[in-house]
């Protein structure tokens, strides 16, 4: 049966992902990240912004991270903080494949009037610059997380559909596609069963950027003002501190290192699963370059 | 092996593998090819056969992750395999031209045809541009094509398969090459037009005394055009002559069951015949005669060794039937 | 009675495609890819479509199976129009026509398991089928198309597979639903020459067993005579010449036909090498604009006055074979025999 080309089970897939080193060091960093996020009540010794010492102490062994101005400790601040903008991220950034999906699929696979209109909806989105857009809407409908959530997944979801449609465009008109039509499959079945699964992993990479995109936006509103202070975020914890920045940059540092290592892990984690499911990671085939011959 | 004076080229003992994550293929092993002044020479085999890469590797043009282990490749008294890069790219394209199956994949679709003849034309003979153009038209007329200062200024996209490899026949051999060779070069083409280009191919040979080196699938085509073959297995050559002789009497099983179970319009066959079995891996070929797994005549020998090509009066082959 | 003798009859069928070019797009063009055909197909039998790019023989095989929607013309099935069917009948009739691509490597959905592939069928068709039932069902299926053992097969993904196997899991899935026709689209012509005659030694094997007819696309004419009972060559939209797979090769009266013959490579180098030269002239011209008349005229030796002006019928000129050609109707066209000639003189 094996001509040429060998086997890969899935434990070998993970391995090719796992021998690409800075894909694995991005989930070691995220996993970390979130592992922190969740115990973050336990590992906590106190109540996040609350005020327990003498305010603008520089990390020591009581406080690691320091105190802010008010005499909160930043730790806390951090490990509670990172709840917020990694739950935010990535509900948002979920929020947005999923819709980028659905309206990809279904504008590529029926195309006419329906994709003339969606494509022109996720224009609009593509044109307008988020963050102001985001900020725009923040002041309409209000700061709390839940509308910031939907806000930025609102905002994210164009990309991962004009991907997902342009893939269903080229594979719409493919041989399994129109077996499955001559078998008598219907159009959902032809969409989520026969097309979907190949038009799939562009979907998940840029998924997994938008999970970057995701946080740094939550940030970058919640530094200008539009966080919601009952839930206060590293972006949160940044607008406080750039007041401070001379003689406290330890309450900037501490959110601001989150933040990137946040958004660089998930950008590591997109490049390995586009690696693991490009075609040039799977064996080289027998036939080559040319010829069309096939045994 | 005929004609020994005038060896245009003379590929010995190629070994050209490609070296995967975690194995290696070997495309072509050991394989010996001469070609001779004014003669068609053909390579047929099917997929796996390493025909492709034989020709490929003749002008070192092998992709990643393949390279040519050992072997020679002599021509004009050098071996191509030790030369420089620099003084390859003199002999592609001048000396040795290269005719490939696909026209799209190998013709730029945003210059114009004629262009793209002359700039062939102007790299290798360094001749000015209006000159060039000129040569281009009148190769347009060798090449058979119709109102050819119209075509002249055509893109590659607004021509026809048959027209584009034309246009490729006419790049390979406007520098006057002594040897070309041609992929499947009507592979993706109709029947129709198949026949006015292979008789092209033939008129090349007769009128430039061009050697052409075809490599094919079909043995039809082989009939056809073909003065010689080679008859490739595997990565190995399994048997080779004169065109006549190899159809009349062919001694390997392999080629003995290739014929038998092509499809000829001009029989009608109750029964077809096939050649049982796949073609093997070439990461784990079976040992000794990589054929013998399914090879009706294979006695005890070929499952231990593989039999050299044995080589008399012009013909060859590489069985143990006949030692 | 005689209406039944024909499983599937095309009538008066034509495809025409619009195409818009210009700097806005605002010429439209026509392409008349099926333009004016009649075929009528026999319970039991193969019947071959021949032509070359542009013929429009892959059209006319999908319109017939209704994969494609027609711009005229009436397709019968048992004698039934099609588009006067309930959706129910229609249904069932999809289900009873099936296709088999080219190309082994697109016809198979590259991240679905062979099981999952094959069990398609099933889903949509018989949704009641218990899992362990269904898994005999795809098992059986496999050892019917040759695929032995099938345990190896059934969990691997198509391109662990060879061009040759993979064609054998297209033809099992199209035989899944036991369908009274199969339309096979060029399913040999990227095969390896040792690995065609398997396939189409499965397929003959199957339509005996399962009582299964063939409408073959193919443009090459080894595979008919190796397989097909009738042949009908297209040029350019129309069909030019039909009848039984002995007559056309042996009787050929269409000079496009004859042409065809003439160019299709045999392994006789005895022959072959006299055989290889232009035996007509320029190529397939364009269905945007084909020539008027006879749409081979600009092409044929034989051509005469009458060829560019009036598009000739198809005349029965034997009993069974017919032939759409002015200059054969009045005898004028020698047959050629493939087995000695070298070209038409």
């Amino acid at each position: 049966m094996l001509q040429g080309t060998t086997r890969v089970s899935r434990g070998q897939v993970w391995l090719k992902y796992a021998s690409n080193r800075s894909a694995l060091l991005g989930i070691v960093i995220l996993s970390f990240f979130i592992i922190l996020a969740v115990l973050a009540p336990i590992i906590a010794r106190h109540a996040p912004f609350r005020i327990v010492a003498k305010g603008l102490q520089p990390p020591n062994l009581a406080y690691p991270m320091g105190t802010d101005d008010l005499g909160r400790d930043i730790l806390s601040g951090f490990l509670f903080g990172s709840r917020v903008s990694i739950s935010v991220g990535l509900t948002a950034a979920l929020f947005s494949i999923a819709i980028g999906i659905l309206v990809g699929s279904v504008s590529g696979f029926l195309g006419g009037s329906i994709d003339d209109l969606f494509m022109r909806g996720t224009d609009f989105f593509i044109m307008l610059p988020r963050f102001f857009l985001a900020m725009f809407l923040a002041t309409i409908f209000g700061t709390e997380i839940y509308i910031t959530i939907v806000i930025i997944g609102v905002l994210s979801w164009p990309g991962t559909a004009r991907l997902v449609r342009s893939r269903f465009l080229s594979l719409k008109e493919k041989e399994f596609v129109q077996s499955a039509r001559a078998i008598g499959a219907s159009n959902f079945l032809l969409i989520f069963r026969e097309i979907l699964p190949n038009a799939i992993s562009p979907a998940i990479v840029n998924g997994s950027l938008e999970v970057g995109n995701a946080i740094l936006l939550e940030a970058g509103l919640s530094f200008l003002g539009f966080g919601d202070p009952n839930n206060p975020s590293w972006g949160f914890m940044l607008s406080i501190a750039q007041h401070f920045l001379s003689i406290a940059w330890w309450m900037a540092v501490f959110p601001g290192i989150g933040i990137f290592l946040t958004i660089l892990a998930a950008n590591l984690v997109g490049e390995g699963i586009n690696e693991m499911t490009e075609p040039k990671s799977r064996e080289w085939r027998r036939g080559g370059p040319i010829g069309k011959q096939t045994t | 092996m005929g004609r020994l004076a005038n060896r245009q080229l003379e590929v010995k003992d190629l070994r050209t593998y490609f070296f995967l994550r975690n194995s290696v293929l070997k495309a072509v092993d050991e394989v010996c090819i001469n070609i001779g002044e004014k003669e068609i020479v053909g390579i047929v085999g099917e997929s796996g056969s390493g025909k492709t890469v034989t020709a490929l590797s003749i002008l070192r043009l092998v992709p990643f992750p393949g390279r040519i282990v050992t072997g020679e490749v002599i021509y004009k008294g050098r071996n191509l395999l030790e030369v420089e890069e620099i003084e390859m790219r003199k002999i592609r394209g001048k000396q040795i031209s290269m005719v490939f199956q696909d026209p799209m994949t190998f013709l730029n679709p945003v210059m114009k045809v004629g262009d793209q003849i002359a700039e062939s034309i102007m790299i290798h003979q360094g001749i000015e541009k209006k000159e060039a153009r000129e040569q281009a038209m009148r190769l347009l007329e060798s090449v058979l094509i119709p109102s050819p200062e119209i075509i002249v200024d055509y893109y590659p996209h607004q021509l026809s398969g048959g027209m584009k490899q034309r246009i490729l026949i006419a790049i390979a051999i406007s520098c006057g090459p002594s040897l070309i060779i041609a992929d499947e070069p009507t592979t993706a083409l109709d029947v129709t037009v198949q026949m006015q280009i292979l008789s092209m191919l033939k008129d090349i040979k007769n009128r430039l005394s061009t050697s052409i080196l075809l490599v094919t699938h079909d043995l039809g085509i082989v009939a056809g055009v073909c003065d010689r073959a080679y008859v490739m297995y595997a990565g190995k050559v399994a048997e080779t002559g004169r065109v006549l002789d190899l159809y009349e009497d062919p001694l390997h099983p392999y080629t003995r069951g290739l014929l038998r179970s092509t499809l000829s319009i001009d029989e009608f066959k109750e029964e077809l015949e096939t050649i049982e079995g796949y073609v093997p891996s070439l990461i784990s070929p079976p040992t000794g005669c990589r054929f013998n797994p399914r090879c009706p005549c294979s006695i005890e020998i070929c499952r231990k060794e593989e039999p050299k090509l044995l080589s008399k009066k012009g013909k060859g082959v590489a069985c143990w039937l006949y030692r | 009675m005689k209406a039944l003798e024909y499983l599937l009859e095309g009538i008066g069928l034509r495809k025409y495609y619009a195409i818009k070019r210009g700097s806005l797009r605002k010429r439209t063009l026509i392409a008349k890819a099926v333009d004016g055909v009649d075929l009528r197909i026999r319970q039991g039998e193969t019947f071959a479509l021949v032509g070359e790019s542009g013929s429009g023989k892959t059209t006319l095989g999908k319109m017939l199976i209704s994969l494609i929607e027609t711009t005229e013309g009436q397709v019968l099935y048992k004698g039934k129009n099609i588009f006067e069917m309930t959706k129910e009948e229609r249904g069932k009739f999809r289900s009873k026509m099936q296709i088999i691509f080219q190309d082994p490597d697109a016809s198979l959905n590259p991240k679905h398991t062979i099981r999952k592939i094959l069990s398609l069928p099933f889903q949509i068709h018989a949704g009641d089928l218990k899992k362990h039932e269904l898994e005999e069902k795809i098992i059986g299926l496999l050892g019917k198309v040759g695929l032995e053992p099938p345990q190896q097969f059934i969990n691997s993904y198509p391109h662990e597979l060879s061009g040759g196997q993979k064609q054998r899991v297209g033809i099992a899935r199209a035989v899944a639903l036991n369908p009274e026709l199969v339309v096979a689209d060029e399913p040999v012509s990227s095969l390896d020459v040792s690995v065609r005659a398997q396939i189409l030694k499965l397929m003959k094997n199957l339509q005996q067993e399962m009582n299964i007819t063939y409408l073959f696309i193919t443009h090459d004419l080894a595979v008919v005579r190796a397989i097909a009972h009738n042949v009908a060559t297209m040029y350019l939209g129309k069909i030019v010449e039909s009848g039984t797979v002995r007559q056309t090769f042996e009787s050929a009266l269409h000079p496009y036909t004859q042409s065809l013959l003439l160019s299709t490579p045999i392994p006789r180098p005895a022959i072959m090498q006299k055989r290889v030269v232009p035996q007509v002239t320029g190529e397939v011209p364009s269905p945007i604009n084909p020539p008027s008349g006879c749409r081979f005229h600009p092409r044929c030796r034989y051509a005469q006055d009458i060829c560019s002006k009036l598009d000739p019928d198809l005349l029965e000129l034997e009993r069974d074979h017919v032939v759409a050609c002015h200059v054969a109707a009045h005898g004028g066209i020698k047959p050629v025999d493939i087995s000695v000639q070298t070209s038409v003189e």
